[in-house]
């Protein structure tokens, strides 16, 4: 097993405190209302701002109620000397739970669920960005998840697709991500991680859950992504779901990125001021 | 300044019908016979004899990045008998913000007389060299160089 030799890892004997939490039996939501009273297909709200980040060429970050998600994009830039020759520019992708993120504390470097949330972040994304416009090239995307409250990935679809807008990146459309979570006959969107948890003896026909990144001018879906046993007409009806609910995520996207340009000049025009008032006095 | 009253876009937004008036520029995209923006910021319209130009500019500066037939601002980094290794600092008059790789190779330094080139006796480490980039490598760019320091001689 690799250890982290650059860190100080906590003694040998320690137990975690979850240990002693007891374990909740069934999906709270199967027994009455979703506890933040939410109907089933609500999404909870959501805080959305592009250019957070100062060094890097474009970022955003989205907050849905406790899922925060920063996501930070650079380059164009040369590619590394291993990557073979391609005249397509390359996405690089760097899904990464923050240590504190989750109730279970996370390592410092990337997992086996990163890495696969990266290869799943990536796959929504590529179909949407203009890779013919950088040659030899790629763009690095890093996403951070600040705190995880369920719908991870979808948030960070949606706040890397802004990002890759805020950094001038030529794409055919924005992205915008959606979960849900399946249950019996329910479908939940947007779940939250207590929704997202399924304990061992709890097993219904259909559990699950599905994830899509969606374009939503273009009309279409860019990636799906599913985890559990789910019949066909459920999935089926999931994915209208899910693709219907990026459908109204769309303003707040458009609406998040024009508030960045008009911030940019704002500041612009401010630091104009500022310069006139130095050369007056 | 950009006026905040000017229309803006983002990617996938339809902008107009695509026809022979319309020409899709920096930005934008044509799809089933629609222009599309493809980057988030202002629409321009520019007009060039009975054709209408349509583009879209953001407040910062472009991505760009060293494509074949760009001319390219170098700065010799390495030289030896065959070729001399650069790093390529702007594009098209535009700095990077990160420099490219690039390589010049002996028979690309002039159009005459390729054999009789020394490549120590036209590039030292450091000189600044503009060039046109010939073609996309599988390890390096390669440029033709098109105009040397303290020389006068330009080949392209």
């Amino acid at each position: 097993m690799p250890t982290d030799s650059r860190r100080l890892t906590g003694p040998e004997e320690t137990k975690s405190p979850y240990a002693y939490v007891k374990q909740k039996k069934k999906l709270q939501v199967l027994t009455g209302k979703r506890h933040d009273g939410r109907s089933p297909e609500t999404l909870r709200p959501i805080f959305l701002k592009a250019d957070v980040v100062s060094q890097a060429r474009g970022s955003a970050y989205i907050e849905q109620d406790n899922t925060k998600v920063m996501c930070a994009v650079y380059g164009p830039r040369e590619v590394g000397r291993k990557e073979d020759f391609s005249m397509k520019g390359i996405i690089n992708c760097v899904f990464k739970y923050a240590t504190f993120s989750c109730r279970y504390r996370r390592s410092y470097q990337q997992d086996s669920e990163e890495k696969d949330m990266s290869v799943q972040l990536l796959d929504a994304l590529e179909p949407a960005v203009c890779m013919h416009k950088f040659p030899k090239a790629q763009v690095d995307i890093y996403v951070t998840v600040l705190q995880n409250d369920g719908s991870a990935l979808a948030a960070a679809i949606t706040c890397a697709s802004v990002a890759l807008a805020n950094a001038g990146v030529d794409m055919y459309d924005l992205v915008a991500g959606c979960s849900v979570r399946i249950a019996d006959n329910l479908v939940l969107v947007d779940p939250t991680e207590s929704e997202e948890y399924k304990s061992q003896d709890d097993n219904p026909v259909n559990h699950g859950s599905v994830t899509l990144g969606y374009m939503p001018s273009l009309y279409q879906v860019s990636a799906i992504t599913s985890k559990g046993e789910i019949e066909f007409e459920v999935i089926k009806k999931a994915i209208n779901l899910c693709g219907n609910t990026s459908q109204t995520l769309y303003p707040v996207l458009q609406k998040c990125l024009n508030n960045s340009r008009f911030s940019l000049s704002l500041r612009f025009s401010l630091s104009l001021v500022r310069y006139h008032f130095c050369v007056q006095f | 300044m950009s006026a905040p009253m000017e229309k803006v876009c983002v990617p996938g937004q339809r902008i107009c019908r695509h026809d022979e008036k319309v020409v899709s520029g920096n930005g934008t995209y044509t799809r089933s016979g629609f222009v599309y923006a493809s980057l988030a910021g202002y629409l321009t319209t520019k007009s060039d004899k009975d054709q209408v130009i349509i583009e879209v500019k953001t407040d910062t500066e472009l991505n760009i990045v060293p494509t074949v037939d760009a001319v390219v601002t170098t700065r010799v980094t390495n030289v030896n008998p065959r070729f001399c290794k650069c790093s390529i600092l702007s594009v098209g008059g535009i700095t990077l913000k990160e420099p490219f790789r690039g390589l010049i190779r002996k028979e690309d330094v002039r159009a005459t007389e390729k054999d009789k080139v020394e490549m120590y006796k036209c590039f030292r480490p450091g000189d600044i060299v503009v060039a046109r980039v010939v073609s996309f490598s599988s390890e390096y760019r390669r440029h033709n160089s098109s105009f040397l320091r303290k020389s006068n001689f330009l080949t392209i």
